[in-house]
């Protein structure tokens, strides 16, 4: 299964001529030229209907089709034109049509190209989406500033909203992917003793994906961007400017690349587990992806096929949600059948990574480490049960208010099994307080205030009032940055030197996280006060009322965006110089699989398949060690080949 | 062990005790409705009992990082405590009836009196959202607004909700109350005010869209203000309530079209004839595709107006009998292009 995995050039394969720039540059001229191909053929096709194929009379919803119509069918050639130009011609078709294939480059060009190995691609996925998410966080720098006083006129209404909604959807996809498709994919294998995912070219489309998303949204702005938030409610995203369109089509490609990452994830750990490592042995963060696998491969679907229906609404006026007979609630219930569980896909990996760091880094078992798992799969049995508590102000029936008020506060328990696990672990033990660590213990004070005040949002009397306040705003920024961006900067912290084989600079680390951490809390902690005083979520201005509170969470806020300058300061630094200290095997002195092997991998993972043996988290206990390395058995336990 | 286990006991008491203290400072904007109140008592309710949770966590991960830290690299392992067997099902148990009793009381037991809706409230308003205003109506008066909305206090006041375009949602802060206007769908919301006031005293006595609505979603809002049973006579009789005079439709009736465009090409005509002394009856036909306009006349300092529709739509208004003299119209969703001159002779 493994042979074309791992990186090794087929027979019939010459050294590549394709390396440098040159495959990004070929997608982006194929990516052109598939766009035209595409404009061309709807061009065509509304010449052969007889409508003029450049009518600019709007429809009914003052939208404009035919341009619509061009821009969608110019979308899917040209999605098909940059993959097969950046490199799957090479990497995937050719040889499966019987022409000789190039192999790929082993220096740093390969994080240029398609490549299969999975330590690749998690890098490509770390890269990217910490770009996105500073270019997305300089949006919401931008937001403050707009909202440092009330009637401010830096930016228009319109302006205010579309940077509002690439905010929105640019952080939702940070949230979906970096911890997951980064760490995941670089990770995941090594800690189950896998040579690589299970599906390597499904891996390497599921990333070349993402640039096209990214690309997409960036582009929307040409044709006025979109103002209707991710959340992108009709009947305004069947009325606004054609930018939604584009949004529209970038997310169905970001839901399919997801889906492919769920199947990926969920075949690998199910079948490649190495030789031992039974159903407990299995580290917490590997049993969080697998479950937010299972909610990506589920669930995203039922938000590509309600974007799928706002898209048919404009291009072909289907009228699922507009006009006579169109159901706009429709949309907000399998919307939220997927947006619910998917806060479930961002925030489990995270959960996940802070158990891991915490568990290594006090030198203790996991506690309650079998809850804890049954927690995660408690976790992904409800959340679709869950939805509604996004409409309980929607005007759907009062009687669905009760019970999914019951449904939503019944998800506390598992999660309260998680506090549990990470209590018991840091409880009498050996806290080494490095930066990995911080952000760990961060994560779990932060976690602690967006789980406490989901009660209040649970709750339907109080979520009547606080319902799409800023109460609401700094509630979901608690979970997703404190919980889940902290739990990504602990696993950057602890998994860099790995990866790199360099160390990070402590006191720059340090720095970063604490001002992360004060600046984070001074920025959404009055955030709650405001949506209680009555400021509403999306708005460009507010009462003036309100002015003080807003200036200080600005300011805050810009301080909480310069924590992370530190942090690109702190990696440029250590990625450039040459004399940055040098990572060993095993700087944290972990039992898990990765920290048995060289920083960085090796091409191949492991010199041998390992054979697991013990428990990854047997600190204290004098027992055997998690796994070893031996060609003949000495396995005494149940091989799970 | 048992002397760290008595240390955050201790810790999370102290806690917990300036916690309660804490969570009985009064921090709430003025509530203005029954139905605030209660919604207020509950969050109290919520919050006090969030108290020992937050501290317990805080005190255990506090007490951890203080006692438990190492500045260098631990030269041992920690206890190794593996979490089996009496203490996570005692966990799991406790959080479980936490969340149950949670679930109950305040959830189920505080839901039905917050969304009950009142079958025959005192006072019924329509309140219709479109991009990107609020309009009014009081259909047992005939009274219309797009300026404010005005209500009686300690009357038992019952909204109908629509919406023309996108989905708008009615919030009003003083109350505490919001619910979605869904075009294709009637909402409703009943509650009683408490307490007169106005936005310019209070701004959480206003009318404000709280669901994204595009372009200026952010200033959709109309000032609200409770008034006494007498006041609110006074100012349902000068907005078209009452209608004292004007007949029941059969009054001398006078039509005038949108044509399609009308945003900007303004009314059919801008001049209108009509007899003094007579009631009037305007009907006006909008058949400007999709586009909402009616039809608003001024006079004697009232505003009549038709409902806001879309077109294909015909509305009509009566206007009581007018004094000869000349009186201005407009269509109030595009009152620059859309105006024109009533001559009574």
């Amino acid at each position: 299964m493994t042979t074309a995995a791992a990186g090794v050039l087929p027979a019939t394969s010459r050294p590549s001529r394709i390396t440098g720039f040159f495959p990004i540059l070929r997608g982006l001229l194929f990516a052109v030229i598939g766009g035209l191909i595409g404009a061309g053929i709807a061009i065509a096709i509304r010449s052969a209907m007889g409508a003029d194929p450049f009518d600019r009379t709007p429809s009914a919803n003052g939208t404009m089709p035919s341009t619509e119509q061009i821009v969608t069918v110019a979308f899917v050639f040209g999605t098909l034109g940059w993959l097969l130009g950046v490199g799957f011609w090479e990497s995937t078709v050719s040889g499966w049509l019987g022409y000789r294939t190039k192999g790929v480059p082993t220096d740093w060009r390969r994080y240029l190209t398609v490549s299969e190995d999975h330590k690749v691609i998690g890098i490509q996925y770390l890269a990217t989406f910490i770009v996105v998410l500073l270019i997305a966080g300089l949006g919401a720098m931008t937001m403050r500033a707009q909202l440092s006083q009330p009637g401010n006129t830096l930016l228009s209404p319109d302006t205010y909203n579309r940077i509002m909604s690439f905010h929105g959807i640019a952080m939702v996809s940070v949230a979906v992917a970096s911890v997951m498709g980064s760490f995941g994919n670089y990770f995941v294998p090594i800690m189950i003793g896998a040579r690589d995912m299970a599906f390597p070219r499904l891996n390497s489309l599921s990333y070349w994906m993402v640039p096209v998303v990214i690309a997409s949204l960036f582009l929307s702005q040409l044709l006025g961007g979109w103002d209707s938030g991710w959340t992108a409610y009709p009947p305004l995203s069947v009325k606004n400017a054609s930018g939604q369109v584009m949004f529209n089509l970038a997310i169905i490609v970001f839901g399919l690349s997801s889906i492919f990452g769920g199947i990926n994830f969920i075949v690998t750990i199910v079948k490649m587990r190495a030789p031992g490592m039974g159903w407990g042995r299995v580290p917490i963060f590997v049993w969080s992806v697998l479950a937010a696998a299972f909610l990506a491969t589920f669930f995203t679907q039922f938000f590509a096929a309600s974007l799928t229906m706002v898209l048919l609404d404009r291009i072909v006026g289907t009228g699922f949600f507009v006009g006579q007979g169109g159901a706009p609630l429709l949309y907000e219930h399998t919307f939220w059948f997927y947006s619910h569980p998917a806060v479930y896909i961002f925030v489990l990996p995270g959960f996940g990574m802070a158990l891991e760091v915490l568990a290594h880094l006090s030198r203790k078992p996991l506690f309650a480490y079998r809850w804890a798992v049954a927690a995660l799969i408690g976790i992904v049995g409800m959340s679709g049960i869950v939805w509604a508590h996004h409409m309980f102000v929607s005007g759907m029936p009062n009687a669905l208010l009760g019970p999914f008020m019951v449904t939503t506060e019944l998800i506390s328990i598992p999660t309260g099994l998680i506090f549990l696990s990470a209590l018991g672990t840091v409880w009498m033990g050996r806290l080494w307080l490095t930066t990995p660590m911080l952000f760990a213990l961060g994560f779990v004070f932060n976690f602690l205030i967006g789980g406490v005040t989901g009660i209040f949002l649970a709750d339907v009397p109080t979520d009547i009032s606080l319902h799409d306040t800023y109460f609401v705003v700094a509630h979901f920024h608690y979970t997703i940055i404190g919980g889940e961006i902290f739990a990504l900067f602990a696993a950057f912290y602890f998994w860099f030197p790995k990866m790199t084989g360099r160390m990070l600079s402590e006191r720059l680390g340090k720095l970063n996280f604490w001002m992360m951490f004060i600046f984070f809390n001074l920025t959404f902690l009055p955030m709650f006060w405001a949506g209680l005083h009555g400021m509403n979520r999306r708005i460009a201005t507010y009462q003036n009322d309100l002015a003080n509170v807003n200036l200080f969470i600005s300011i805050s806020a810009w301080f909480l965006g310069l924590s992370f300058l530190v942090f690109v300061i702190n990696v440029l630094r250590t990625l450039l110089s040459k004399n940055a200290p040098r990572a060993e095997a095993n700087p944290w002195k972990a039992r898990t699989l990765e920290w048995l092997i060289s920083s960085p991998p090796p091409v191949e993972n492991f010199p041998s398949t390992p054979i697991v043996v013990g428990s990854p988290y047997g600190y204290g206990t004098g027992g055997r060690p998690h796994a070893v390395f031996a060609l003949t058995g000495a396995a005494d336990e149940e091989v799970t080949a | 062990m048992r002397r760290h286990v008595a240390i955050v006991g201790l810790v999370w008491l102290v806690l917990t005790f300036a916690g309660l203290i804490l969570a009985q400072v009064a921090f709430e904007p003025a509530t203005f409705s029954d139905k605030g109140q209660e919604i207020d008592a509950t969050f109290r309710t919520l919050l006090t009992m969030s108290v020992p949770v937050f501290t317990f966590v805080i005190a255990v991960l506090g007490y951890s990082v203080f006692a438990f830290r190492h500045r260098g690299q631990p030269e041992d392992d920690g206890t190794p405590l593996t979490g089996r067997g009496r203490l996570p099902l005692a966990w799991f148990v406790v959080t479980s009836a936490m969340a149950l009793g949670v679930m109950v009381y305040p959830g189920l037991t505080e839901l039905p009196s917050v969304v009950h809706l009142d079958a025959q409230p005192d006072v019924v308003v329509r309140i219709q959202g479109q991009q990107w205003r609020w309009s009014v109506a009081y259909p047992q008066s005939g009274a219309k607004s797009t300026t404010e909305l005005v209500l009686p206090v300690n009357r038992k006041i019952g909204f109908e909700i629509t919406s023309l375009d996108v989905i708008h949602s009615v919030w009003i802060p003083a109350f505490r109350l919001r619910v979605d206007a869904v075009p294709g769908l009637t909402t409703y919301m009943s509650f009683t005010p408490t307490g007169t006031g106005d936005y310019s005293t209070d701004s959480g006595l206003r009318l404000q869209c709280s669901q994204l609505c595009g372009l200026n979603h952010a200033t959709m809002e109309l000032p609200v203000r409770v008034v006494t049973d007498a006041e609110f006579a006074s100012w349902i009789a000068a907005n078209g309530g009452g209608q004292q005079g004007a007949p029941a439709g059969g009054g001398q009736p006078v039509s005038i079209e949108a044509k399609a465009g009308a945003a900007t090409s303004g009314f059919a005509t801008n001049t209108l004839q009509a007899k003094a002394g007579t009631p009037i009856t305007f009907t006006f036909n909008n058949n400007d595709p999709g586009t909402v306009h009616n039809f608003a006349l001024t006079a004697n300092g009232k505003t009549y107006a038709t409902d806001f529709k879309p077109g294909p739509a015909s509305t009509t208004v009566n206007v009581p009998a007018l004094p000869p003299g000349t009186y201005q119209f407009v269509c109030q969703a595009h009152p620059t292009t859309m105006t024109g001159t009533l001559t009574v002779k």
